[in-house]
């Protein structure tokens, strides 16, 4: 068991817990307490925010918010990985905090059985140090991604549809933001085809951009979109541009 | 050529890959080549505008084609990356 160093927020249960991610270089015992330290947003608890909280929670991250409004249904269990079929009925905020505390008891999960809207999206978010857009549809991360903007706060932003996936972090005042890149609404397609690995996989990268933010390490996918289709497994970086005209982050520096 | 698209491909194309008569083929030749074999699927090019669809990306070698000095004009050499796909993915599973 590794020695517990002086003034250390780490537990000797956490050095062993967490001894594997500690070891690797650049991270070590300070990017742990970064981690213990910090407050994670996961907007959705569906196919996105289910693995998402679950690498956030086994990772250390001290406290993590849940925000959704929805119940389980028997057609989500394909892919969202915290609710099973005792919890079909059951809102989803609770299903996944159940499972979150008994998967590692030492962090905090905090549930908002809530839906984002402008009026408490600030509120929501306030103090955070990442939100993780887990989201299902365009109005909610236009409202998340203007208050993430205005609260100066990363936004790791992710979306699926069948074998495809896409995701890009946003770092306020640095990277273009949400509206930059999409300025017009989309048009609505309602229920779509999608397999439980798109959004995981794509929950795994938006779960690991928020590690490398709190503990500072790696290169980010900041300014870029990653795009994946498991399909034929082609995998692209595309370089976003900020619009300096943008109506959310145009008046900000940066780009 | 990489793609990013919500259908298969390879399946609306009866083919992963595409052959291309032309030996001076452009980012053009080959965009209207995807868009005959994907039978109206796919509208990369907006028939009104002659210009990428605003609802898609193409990108040769990584460079985005609307910064490309000869736009979708740039003849294509052996060995060049293009990637197209659809802007958003809106689901969140």
């Amino acid at each position: 068991m590794r020695k517990k160093p002086a003034q250390s927020v780490l537990t000797r249960e956490d050095l062993e817990r967490y001894d594997r991610q500690i070891r690797y270089d650049g991270f070590g015992e300070e990017g742990q307490e970064k981690l213990k330290t910090s407050h994670v947003i996961v907007a959705g608890a569906g196919g996105l925010g289910c693995p998402a909280s679950t690498y956030l929670a086994c990772a250390g991250v001290g406290r993590i918010t849940i925000i959704d409004d929805g119940i389980v249904d028997l057609s989500n269990l394909n892919r969202q990985i915290l609710h099973w079929q005792e919890d079909i009925g059951q809102k989803k905020v609770a299903s996944a905090t159940a499972k979150l505390a008994r998967l590692n008891p030492s962090v905090q999960i905090l549930p908002k059985a809530t839906r984002i809207t402008r009026r408490n999206a600030t509120r929501l978010i306030k103090g955070a140090n990442v939100v993780i857009d887990a989201m299902d549809n365009f109005e909610a991360r236009a409202i998340l991604n203007q208050a993430c903007v205005s609260e100066g706060i990363p936004f790791i932003h992710g979306g699926v549809w069948g074998l495809c996936g896409q995701v890009t972090t946003i770092i306020p005042g640095e990277t273009p933001c949400l509206e930059c890149i999409y300025p017009e609404k989309p048009v609505d397609q309602g229920v779509f085809p999608v397999f439980g690995v798109t959004p995981g996989l794509i929950a795994m990268i938006q779960a690991v951009e928020a590690i490398k933010i709190i503990a500072g390490f790696g290169r980010l996918l900041a300014g870029q979109m990653l795009y994946i289709n498991e399909a034929n497994m082609d995998f692209c970086l595309r370089e976003l541009i900020k619009n300096p005209n943008c109506p959310v982050c145009g008046g900000m520096k940066g780009g | 050529m990489k793609s990013f698209f919500h259908l298969d491909v390879s399946k609306a194309f009866g083919s992963d890959h595409i052959e291309l008569a032309d030996d001076r083929a452009t980012l053009r030749t080959v965009l209207q080549e995807v868009m005959r074999k994907g039978n109206g699927k796919i509208e990369v090019i907006d028939p009104a505008t002659g210009k990428i669809d605003v609802d898609y990306f193409v990108l040769l070698n990584r460079r985005e084609s609307q910064t490309l000095p000869q736009g979708l004009g740039t003849e294509l050499h052996e060995g060049d990356e293009v990637a197209i796909g659809m802007m958003h993915y809106w689901g969140g599973g």
